[in-house]
C-alpha cells in the first residue's frame, strides 16, 4: 500500500515515481495506492501512475487506485484512463488478504 | 468586483504549485467554487508545467489573470522555445504524455496558443462562469467564499 498525499505535479511527480518503483522493486505484485489524500494530481502525476502500472504489469503485477477525490476521478476519465487503471471506490472495498489478491 | 494580476516565476518546476497558491486564493476569495477552481488550476498548471518543461532558453514565465464577473482569462507567455499543438498526437489511451493540451481543451472554453514576432510565445486560457454561478450548492456556491483545500 502507498499512500499519496497533498499536490502530485511536475515537481513532486518524481518523488512519487520512485515511491511506487521502490515498492515494485521491493517485490510487491498488487500495489495498492491510496489516493485519498491527493488534492490536485495534473498529466505529470497521471503520467507517473501509468508508469508505475505498466512497470507493475511486466512483473505480472497489478496497480489499483484506491479512492480519488471527485476532482481527480473525473481527471482520470476525461483522459480515459478511468478506464486503464483498476479503481476501488474506499479502502472498505479492498479484499482483506492485501498482498496475495490479485484482480482480473 | 474584476480582479487583475500578474505574476513572473522562474522556469522551474517548483514555481508551478505557487502559481496555484496565488492564483487559487484570488479564484477563492473572488467566490468562484470549487469544481471551476481546480479547473482553472489544473488547465493553468498544465500551460505552466509545459513552459517549465519545453520553454528553453526563457529563465522565466509569466502568468496574467483577469477574474471578470462571468469570466476567468489566463494569459501564460514566455520567451523560449516556440510551442506547436498541432504537433501533439492525440496521446494512445496508455501513452505516458501529451495530455496536458488535451486537459487545457476539455477544462476551458477556448485554448489559443500562439507566437508573436518578438519572440513571445502566448497560451490563452478563458472560461466562463455563467454556468458556475447558476451551479446548484452539492457543486459549491459561487457566490460564497469556500474553504480552502489543503
Amino acid at each position: 500500500m502507498v499512500t499519496v498525499r497533498g499536490e502530485i505535479d511536475l515537481y513532486t511527480a518524481p518523488q512519487l515515481q520512485s515511491g511506487l518503483l521502490n515498492a515494485l522493486e521491493d517485490g510487491a505484485r498488487r500495489l495498492v495506492v491510496d489516493m485519498s489524500g491527493v488534492e490536485f494530481c495534473d498529466s505529470t502525476g497521471m503520467s507517473v501512475l501509468l508508469s508505475a502500472l505498466k512497470r507493475a504489469r511486466e512483473h505480472k503485477g497489478t496497480l489499483e487506485l484506491v479512492a480519488p477525490k471527485p476532482a481527480v476521478r473525473k481527471i482520470l476519465e476525461v483522459t480515459g484512463l478511468a478506464s486503464v487503471f483498476t479503481i476501488q471506490d474506499s479502502l472498505d472495498a479492498l479484499p482483506l488478504a492485501a498482498g496475495s489478491g490479485s484482480t482480473a | 468586483m474584476d480582479v487583475t494580476f500578474s505574476i513572473a516565476l522562474p522556469r522551474e518546476a517548483y514555481t508551478v504549485a505557487v502559481m496555484r497558491d496565488f492564483l487559487g486564493e484570488a479564484l477563492r476569495s473572488s467566490g468562484i467554487c470549487a469544481e471551476c477552481r481546480f479547473a482553472i488550476l489544473l488547465a493553468a498548471s498544465e500551460a505552466c508545467a509545459n513552459v517549465v518543461d519545453h520553454g528553453f532558453p526563457a529563465v522565466g514565465y509569466q502568468v496574467d489573470a483577469r477574474l471578470l464577473p462571468d469570466t476567468c482569462v489566463l494569459e501564460i507567455t514566455h520567451r523560449g522555445r516556440r510551442f506547436n499543438p498541432s504537433r501533439v498526437p492525440l496521446p494512445d489511451l496508455e501513452a505516458e504524455s501529451g495530455r496536458g493540451i488535451l486537459l487545457m481543451r476539455h477544462l476551458m472554453e477556448d485554448v489559443a496558443i500562439s507566437g508573436e514576432p518578438d519572440g513571445t510565445t502566448r497560451v490563452l486560457l478563458r472560461k466562463r462562469l455563467a454556468e458556475c454561478a447558476a451551479a446548484p450548492p452539492d457543486h459549491g456556491e459561487c457566490v460564497a467564499p469556500q474553504p480552502v483545500l489543503h
